[in-house]
């Protein structure tokens, strides 16, 4: 398995350097460059000029390259031409947010969706599981954005019981846990149901009733642990995802976000920041798909880690 | 990044392939489980009226779709503007209906290019295996893990501004899922004895793969294109939620929703209506999706 | 058994997350700000001091509040967020007039060429230091230097030497002069009537020498000092600025502590001011209508006039608008005052006059031209076009203008003209401006300096014409331009400009003016004393009861 981890990681660095260099190309074939947007108001040719040759805009492509290339291996993606101070700075201070909302989001969607899904499998068929089966659907079928809209007029400004934007405050969490969760919780709810189901439906579960094994045992021990390794791979998704942060949600709420930090570093053109999100998010992903695969190893001998052809 | 992420990509490398069921009896008898289920009826009966009322949009609807009634913008609901109007004093209603077809053709359209790119790197990566396979798993990789709204800039940029654009950009991003899934299942189904026999007998490899190979990843297709279709509508709606989607007067979904935003005070209801809209169709095809999956491949349950 | 392991480590990993997620959002939760928060719904969070200070809170988009330094860029939001804590050497009246700030009195000049400044004593910066001409010499000087990169030398470049030092030929202005601890001189190249405007513009403020040195690449980022009334607290790249009283100011001291400004989404911050979480607030014109109109809000609605004009600019380079013909048919495809009275609920200020309302050289005795599609037809049939034309504007999908050209579009089609909109993100907007490529260019443009030189030579002088995509070359605009500039009567100034607006937007048609903008604000009923300049926000001297 080290080996595996090895191969997989030096894997990583050609993902990584792949993803590099089409933003890269990308980010020269798209209208639009840094000084452009900072001149935006006016400027003569002069200026232009002037400006770009201080940023080292003016260099040949390949050169500015491999400068980014040299940087980036130790981790130094450079100045943003916008904020004016280093990217992974600006990176950092985004994550810690992005993070710290995060963690509140899988924590939401792991509770609220497990105990949804076991509740619903044990109570098959009756009312109460189609009512959590039909919310489940339904929550999968929301637009964040929009729900984050409706979470505001309601709580923020009708109720008046929760602050409406910011992460200021314990209880400025709730709202954006809330809009971002329910999607990732109403899915959990339902892979939970799904595969539980599926083990209680088994013969040997079949036995074990006949034996006079209790409901509860049966359905925490046999069904709990068949549901489980799907709904870990979801959390590995999840947290990719959460990881990416999400533009819409910190927009509505305010949040200066991970998300926000790339979609705005994309509409100034602001290349280091672009190239260091880029980069982070293809780290998150890579990362984050090993360890799921390695979880599985681990988890589930008949999947065997490694098993490429 | 952060918009939605393809339930495909999910279970991926959880599927351990389909077996090579070609009994022709197959698509009957999912046809036949397929029409039992109500849910899945009432979910088809939805999709079709959905279809009907986009095609037949210039006849439902009483307005065009870009007419202005002047002096009467942000009207609540009345007899004439039965769902009200938007900050032009256009019909949100007619806008509601033509906006249906923005997002069925992104589901039509963006899902199609998904599936053709996302099978042929898949199909031709889990039979060739190797370095055709090692290579092609990163370019997967590398499209996986990159940032889509960048590459829909530059889509739009290259082709230009345009509902197409919109499709292509939110098709060429969303093929590595299907990719996946198509990848492992060829690679069990390349040992079966009849892809054997077929090299045996002299079958060329672009034969095997489009005669015996993806055939039998059919039902698969079927039911991931299907369960793609709802995060399509909701990425279109994203991009024009960030103003990068349709171009006016055209009415989408996502780009209702957004404006709609700044007029909660005045007309609220500008804002609810074209998100129910979106949510009862992305119900419709999540349901029948699910339904789809049971009836040809129940072992993709967790997609 | 292996199920019974997988079952344990799903649940450990269940619960270790559970458990960091606590941890780390108790002690990381308050991580982005300080003990104030806007919702303001937490005074266990804060300590007792802070609830005792006298804190306004004020918030509007300001997407590009990323860095203090008003020399790096040439937004409202940066300039804004630089002003609350550095002053330039003059300052705006509500007027538009001048006063001396840093300086004791005004300039003077005998020859409108060289000026004599005095600063006044005492002066002292937040680090301690005093205020001395060698501040001022290097302020200039940094912003010449071409290591800089300062983004606003347009608005000074008439200073003697300092195109020389732009293009890296010198590291020294000529054309100042140190002549003592406190008094200095400026020289331009010729005469520049607007110059004591630019010297009070907040791009030119006065950044001590030392402080600004020895912050090197972090200035503007997380160190910047200033004269101001209140000093920095606290900044956080687009989301807020906190600024705190300034003890030894050399002015009258401010009623408030501290101040705090936000960078928020147009909705949210609107709710948030509604739940009374905020003090002020910017309002957009799409939804000014919402409050203006309530009687809950109509007392603490703000309505400030800007000095500016939305118009468009037609690109005399791309056919069919290299024909005049044409171009003049798009005035009468255009009804500016229904857009107005409905679209902009009246939230604006029709105009068929480029220079705007409240500047000089606005012709008031210019009727707006009527919607007339018949008239606009025949043009076009004169022109020979008579199937009518088809035009595309690219516009930036952040553009305010969005929404005005949905309504142009629906307006021309009347006329015979598919005006086709191309929504693109502001990084390709402003390539494809910039290099003369639009069609039809919006232009919303805000008076840096209150002046006819600010908009027209800025905009339509063969010289920028191409950036802001008119490609518009007449020399005989271009001579009332240059003028204008050097001729110190106002009378005859404002002759000047009046004639050469007048050929541009009535003889060319280069540009189809439409409104004039409005700011609108919302102000608790219980703050006083704000002063909205143009898109400037001064809130050094508010009060609360």
């Amino acid at each position: 398995m080290i080996k595996y981890t090895i191969k997989r990681l030096l894997q990583t660095l050609i993902v990584l350097f792949g993803v590099s260099l089409i933003t890269f190309v990308m980010l020269n074939i798209a209208p639009g460059d840094p000084v452009g947007v900072m001149l935006a108001k006016r400027a003569d040719q002069e200026t232009i000029d002037r400006v770009r040759h201080e940023m080292g805009l003016d260099k040949p492509y390949v050169e500015q390259y491999i400068e980014f290339i040299k940087g980036a291996v130790v981790g130094d993606f450079g100045d943003s031409y916008f904020q004016h101070k280093p990217v992974s700075e600006i990176l950092a201070g985004a994550f810690r947010i992005t993070a710290s909302l995060g963690l509140w989001v899988i924590l939401f969607s792991i509770v609220f969706g497990i105990l949804f899904g076991i509740s619903a499998a044990v109570l098959r068929g009756s009312w109460g599981d189609k009512l959590i089966i039909f919310f489940s659907t339904l929550g999968m079928a929301m637009p964040s954005f929009w729900i984050a809209i409706i979470l505001q007029i309601v709580f923020g400004l009708k109720l008046k019981i929760l602050p409406i934007s910011g992460l200021y405050s314990m209880s400025s969490y709730i709202l954006p846990t809330v809009a971002l969760g329910l999607i990732y919780a109403a899915s959990i709810a339902r892979l939970c149901r799904t595969n539980m189901l599926d083990a209680l439906n088994q013969d040997y579960v079949r036995t074990a009733r006949a034996k006079g094994v209790s409901e509860f045992k049966i359905v925490m021990q046999h069904g709990l642990k068949n549901a489980a390794i799907p709904i870990i791979t979801y959390i590995g998704i999840l947290i990719k995802s959460i990881l990416g942060g999400s533009v819409l949600v910190e927009t509505v709420f305010s949040i200066p976000g991970l998300g926000k930090t790339m979609v705005d570093s994309i509409t100034q053109r602001d290349i280091r920041l672009i190239q260091g999100c880029t980069i982070y998010i293809a780290v998150v992903f890579v990362v984050a798909n090993l360890i799921i695969d390695l979880v599985y190893g681990l988890l589930d001998p008949r999947i065997r880690v490694g098993q490429e052809a | 990044m952060g918009f939605f992420k393809r339930k495909s990509d999910v279970f991926s490398s959880l599927i351990e392939g389909a077996e090579g069921v070609s009994y022709t009896s197959f698509y009957h008898d999912a046809f036949k489980r397929l029409r039992r289920d109500k849910v899945a009826m009432v979910c088809l009966a939805v999709v079709v009226l959905i279809v009907l009322a986009a095609i037949f949009a210039p006849l439902i609807t009483p307005y065009e779709e870009d007419y202005m009634d002047i002096g009467n913008e942000l009207a609540g609901p009345s007899a004439e503007h039965w769902l009200g109007t938007d900050e032009f004093g256009r019909d949100v209603f007619t806008r509601i209906i033509y906006g249906s077809r923005v997002s069925l053709m992104v589901g039509l359209v963006a899902e199609s290019i998904a599936v053709a790119i996302g099978l042929i790197v898949g199909a031709v990566a889990g039979f060739y295996g190797g370095k055709v396979d090692a290579v092609l798993s990163r370019i997967i990789e590398i499209f996986a893990s990159f940032p889509h709204i960048l590459f829909a800039i530059v889509v739009m940029f290259v082709l230009g501004t345009g509902i197409i654009n919109v499709f292509i950009a939110v098709g060429v991003v969303g093929w590595t899922g299907l990719a996946r899934v198509i990848r492992s299942q060829i690679m069990q189904l390349k040992q079966k004895e009849y892809v054997e026999a077929a090299r045996a007998s002299g079958g060329r490899n672009m034969q095997i793969i489009f005669r015996h190979l993806i055939p039998n990843c059919l039902s698969t297709i079927i039911v991931v294109a299907t369960m793609n279709i709802p995060s399509d509508i909701m990425y279109e709606a994203s991009l024009s939620f960030l103003g990068l989607g349709v171009q006016p007067p055209q009415a989408s979904w996502g780009s209702m929703i957004s404006e709609a935003r700044k007029f909660i005070r005045q007309n609220p209801g500008y804002s609810v209506f074209p998100g129910v809209a979106l949510i009862i169709t992305v119900l419709a095809f999540n349901l029948l999706g699910d339904a789809l999956r049971d009836a040809l491949d129940p072992r993709l349950k967790n997609l | 058994m292996k199920k019974m392991i997988a079952l344990l480590l799903a649940c450990i990993l269940t619960f270790s997350l559970a458990g960091c997620a606590t941890q780390s959002t108790g002690n990381e939760a308050p991580a982005p700000g300080a003990s104030t928060d806007p919702a303001g719904n937490e005074p266990s969070e804060s300590s007792p001091a802070d609830d005792e200070l006298k804190v306004l809170k004020y918030a509007n988009v300001y997407p590009d509040m990323q860095v203090l330094d008003v020399m790096k860029s040439t937004t409202t939001d940066t300039i804004q967020a630089g002003s609350m804590v550095c002053e330039a050497l003059l300052d705006f009246e509500e007027d538009f007039s001048v006063t001396p700030l840093l300086l004791k009195e005004m300039p003077t000049s005998e020859d409108g060429v060289t000026f004599h400044c005095e600063l006044k004593e005492g002066v002292l910066f937040h680090d301690g230091t005093e205020l001395k001409a060698t501040d001022v010499e290097f302020t200039f000087k940094r912003m010449f230097l071409p290591e800089t990169a300062c983004v606003n030398t347009f608005l000074c470049d008439m200073i003697l030497g300092a195109k020389e030092m732009l293009d890296g030929q010198t590291t020294e202005l000529a054309g100042f002069t140190v002549t003592g601890d406190y008094t200095f001189d400026i020289t331009l190249e010729g005469p520049y009537a607007p110059f004591l405007s630019v010297l009070a513009c907040e791009q030119l403020s006065i950044y001590p020498e030392k402080a600004c040195t020895e912050a090197g690449d972090r200035w503007g980022v997380d160190v910047f000092v200033g004269t101001g009334p209140f000093k920095l607290k606290e900044f956080t790249p687009k989301d807020r600025l906190v600024v705190e009283r300034f003890e030894d100011y050399h002015g009258e001291q401010p009623y408030l502590d501290q101040i705090e400004m936000y960078n928020m989404d147009a909705n949210t911050m609107l709710l948030e001011y509604e739940s009374g979480n905020l003090d002020i607030v910017g309002v957009q014109q799409d939804q000014a209508d919402a409050y203006r109109n309530d009687e809950a809000f109509a007392d603490q609605f703000v309505i400030n006039p800007l000095i500016g004009t939305i118009s468009m600019n037609l690109n005399v380079e791309m056919a069919p608008l290299d024909n005049v013909k044409v171009r003049e048919a798009i005035g009468y495809a255009v009804d500016r005052q229904s857009m107005v009275d409905n679209y902009l609920k009246g939230n604006a200020i029709a105009t068929s006059c480029f220079i705007p309302r409240g500047c000089m050289a606005f012709d008031e005795d210019r009727p707006i031209d009527k919607y007339d599609p018949e008239k606009a037809k025949e043009l076009l049939a004169e022109a020979g076009y008579p199937d009518g034309i088809h035009i595309v504007t690219t516009i930036s999908e952040k553009s305010s203008a969005v929404g005005v050209a949905t309504v142009l579009q629906q307006q021309m089609k009347e006329a015979g003209i598919e005006f086709e909109i191309q929504k693109v993100d502001d990084a390709a907007y402003i390539d494809l401006r910039s290099n003369g490529e639009v069609q039809v260019a919006f232009s919303t443009w805000y008076a840096d300096i209150v002046d006819p030189d600010n908009f027209l030579y800025t905009i339509l002088h063969s010289e920028s014409s191409p950036f802001f995509s008119s490609n518009y070359n007449n020399p005989e605009f271009d001579a009332l331009l240059e003028e204008a500039r050097v001729v110190t009567d106002a009378d005859k100034r404002e002759e000047l400009y009046l004639e050469a607006e007048a050929l541009a937007v009535t003889v060319d048609f280069v540009n189809v003016p439409l409104y004039n903008p409005i700011k609108f604000y919302l102000v608790q009923e219980n703050v006083e004393g704000a002063k909205f300049l143009n898109s400037m926000v001064d809130l050094f001297y508010v009060t609360k009861s």
